[in-house]
């Protein structure tokens, strides 16, 4: 009888102790990477020289998009070693600078100062933001050859992280 | 014909566009604030949201097109209720599950409890000592 007690309630807590675990487990601000392995959402922004770039003339090799802003703290971190990578990988990858919620003085102020290899695109609906469901800066995504998302970093991207990406993408292309 | 028209004032109509609007917003998470839906947050993330709800609204998209839109692109977190489907219906089944198996637990242990207490009692009434010292205080 007791240990029949023993296995009715262990049937019932067991159940709540696993759903607590995997609650507290977890990081509930962090929003999911629902676009996982999903065709990029195509775009088309100004850049700030005042031309356009649309995502999927950028097919046949990987593209980094980068989501930042001039008032992100964050964002400054990463700055340098994306630059310094997009140096290095060269024609190989497309690096792309997309500005969240900005204003274009501040961001060309902002690039004054600090030196861009790669074009800057500006989204003044935060539509693209949107569409690639950012929860805020910087935020950092690869797009592979085939235009499908394969990568996201939420917060401050590290130079190893970046070329574990990209080098598995261009190792198996 | 006059339903469809009655349609097409409704659809027409701005405040019952914006109420739906509001209700959409009312299901979404804002992504850059504390749990708080789209359409109650000033942020701006927040507010471009709602601006894409209503885009969406003008494209003629219907409430869940653009529920699974924003689903599609912040998983299902995004939503503040969750979905009665699949997995996350155990979400919604949890609380009623648990106050039955409460209650049943509850009614099994004070039936339990009942007959032990009647024993007890019947056992103090059939003690001769018990039933002498009674006798005495009485008296």
């Amino acid at each position: 009888m007791k240990w029949r007690n023993v296995v009715i309630a262990a049937l019932i807590l067991l159940p709540i102790i696993g759903l607590l675990a995997f609650g507290f487990g977890r990081d509930p601000h962090a929003v999911p990477f629902a676009l996982r392995d999903k065709p990029a959402p195509d775009f088309t922004l100004h850049t700030l020289s005042g031309g356009t770039m649309k995502l999927s003339e950028m097919r046949g090799k990987p593209v980094v998009i980068n989501f930042w802003a001039s008032w992100c703290e964050p964002c400054k971190y990463e700055h340098d070693m994306l630059q310094q990578a997009s140096s290095y990988y060269g024609e190989t990858v497309q690096f792309i600078g997309i500005v969240y919620q900005d204003t274009e003085e501040a961001v060309r102020g902002y690039l004054q100062k600090h030196a861009s290899v790669y074009p800057h695109l500006l989204d003044p609906t935060t539509s693209v933001a949107i569409d690639y469901g950012i929860s805020g800066v910087p935020e950092t995504y690869l797009v592979d050859k085939d235009g499908v998302v394969r990568e996201k970093s939420p917060g401050v991207i590290s130079g190893k992280e970046l070329r574990r990406w990209l080098d598995n993408r261009l190792g198996g292309s | 014909m006059s339903f469809l028209v009655a349609l097409l004032l409704v659809a027409a109509d701005p405040v019952s566009a914006e109420a739906e609007a509001h209700a959409i917003g009312q299901r979404l998470r804002c992504p850059v604030c504390q749990g708080m839906p789209i359409s109650e947050s000033p942020s701006e993330m927040a507010q471009a949201m709602m601006g894409k709800v209503r885009e969406m609204q003008a494209e003629g998209k219907s409430r869940e097109q653009i529920i699974d839109y924003f689903t599609q692109r912040y998983g299902d977190w995004v939503l503040l209720d969750p979905r009665k489907e699949g997995v996350l219906i155990f979400l919604w089944a949890l609380p009623p599950v648990a106050l039955l198996v409460g209650l049943i637990v509850l009614r099994r242990y004070t039936k339990r409890q009942a007959p032990a207490k009647a024993t007890r009692v019947a056992a103090v009434a059939a003690d001769p000592y018990l039933d002498a010292v009674r006798r005495e205080v009485e008296q």
